[in-house]
């Protein structure tokens, strides 16, 4: 797990919410745009370490899409970690929830009470603004894992059955 | 969330059909399966998204009123209950959300009409609708969904950027919706 804390921590979201609520500052936008991304249950979000290049922030979507159900196009937004820390009840360094095990060990959860949301979406507006994001479509996506899968960091099985399905003839190529 | 859309024509989209037999039922829902029983899959769908927001990559209780539709939806009559959603609902997010669900499963409608759906969703106002009808371009990759990608613009600049990257990546897409089917 992380022994310091990463520069940034990204975070999956629908970048299409985040950009209408920041060409807007619409308040109900934001607000969906929280609801949709910075809301959870048990009130901890997961955020993945980086550097903020663009091989770190790859990393951290092919941590996210290669957990998921479904290969579609994914999209990060990193913060700076600092900040996210200093408004929140702390970042703490887990093991996070994803096939590829080389890195499940550059996650954060991060525990949020409802009024943090808030000033967290002011960080991830601020860093839609600076740039700060990462869209990979579907084929990109797909690439990462099927890669990731044939250099044995990832073990087919630990894959979705949806998305081993769509992965086992791309192996062959 | 409301905005106003046209809708694209479908070149050989069939002729509509007379109102479907009766609907068949799922679990303790009727699953409507034309567009004149559009409105209790609308109902169905808005409550779905409304209690859960969608989120990439991850399934949605939504994928199982859409599966149950097109599962049950054994005619072709254009447009059919789902189509109508996506191509004439006012609600953005509903749309946007719709679309997106829907391209995670192969209907059986002709290409040009998955085409005309990615279309009329680029054409939309919000961004949100036009980011998912390119998520449903990346699912439905053909032939006359790159001629509707190509002949689309936008000024918002990883939006353009995503469309691009579907167009030049549209062999490996084809193989991925080949895996799927």
């Amino acid at each position: 797990m992380l022994t310091t804390w990463p520069p940034y921590a990204a975070r999956k979201v629908r970048l299409a919410k985040w950009q209408r609520a920041a060409d807007s500052g619409d308040a109900t936008l934001i607000a969906d745009a929280i609801r949709s991304d910075l809301t959870d249950a048990s009130d901890i979000l997961s955020f993945w370490g980086c550097d903020g290049t663009p091989s770190s922030t790859d990393r951290a979507i092919i941590a996210i899409a290669s957990a998921s159900e479904h290969l579609e196009s994914t999209a990060v937004i990193w913060v700076p970690a600092a900040d996210l820390a200093a408004i929140t009840d702390g970042l703490t360094p887990t093991i996070g929830r994803t096939p590829y095990a080389a890195l499940a060990d550059s996650h954060l959860d991060v525990r949020v009470a409802p009024p943090q949301a808030e000033p967290i979406a002011a960080l991830f507006l601020d860093s839609m603004s600076a740039g700060r994001y990462r869209h990979t479509p579907r084929g990109q996506v797909t690439r990462g894992i099927v890669d990731a899968v044939k250099a044995g960091d990832i073990a087919l099985n630990d894959l979705s059955p949806g998305v081993q399905r769509r992965i086992r003839p791309l192996l062959e190529n | 969330m409301t905005t106003q859309r046209t809708t694209p024509p479908v070149a050989d989209a069939p002729p509509a059909r007379p109102i479907a037999p009766p609907p068949q039922a799922k679990g303790k829902f009727r699953i409507p399966t034309d567009a004149a029983d559009a409105a209790p899959l609308t109902e169905l769908l808005a409550a779905a998204f409304e209690r859960q927001p969608l989120i990439d990559g991850e399934s949605h209780p939504a994928d199982d009123i859409i599966a149950g539709f097109l599962e049950s939806d054994r005619s072709i009559a254009y447009p059919s209950a789902l189509e109508n959603i996506i191509l004439h609902h006012q609600d953005s997010d509903l749309v946007a959300s719709t679309l997106q669900c829907a391209a995670r499963f192969e209907p059986r409608w002709p290409d040009s009409r998955k085409a005309a759906l990615v279309q009329s969703g680029l054409q939309a106002d919000d961004i949100v609708i036009k980011d998912a009808a390119v998520k449903a371009a990346e699912s439905w990759i053909s032939p006359e969904v790159i001629q509707v990608l190509e002949n689309h613009h936008t000024q918002m600049p990883w939006l353009q950027e995503y469309i691009d990257e579907v167009i030049a990546d549209a062999d490996y897409l084809a193989a991925i919706r080949g895996a799927q089917s």
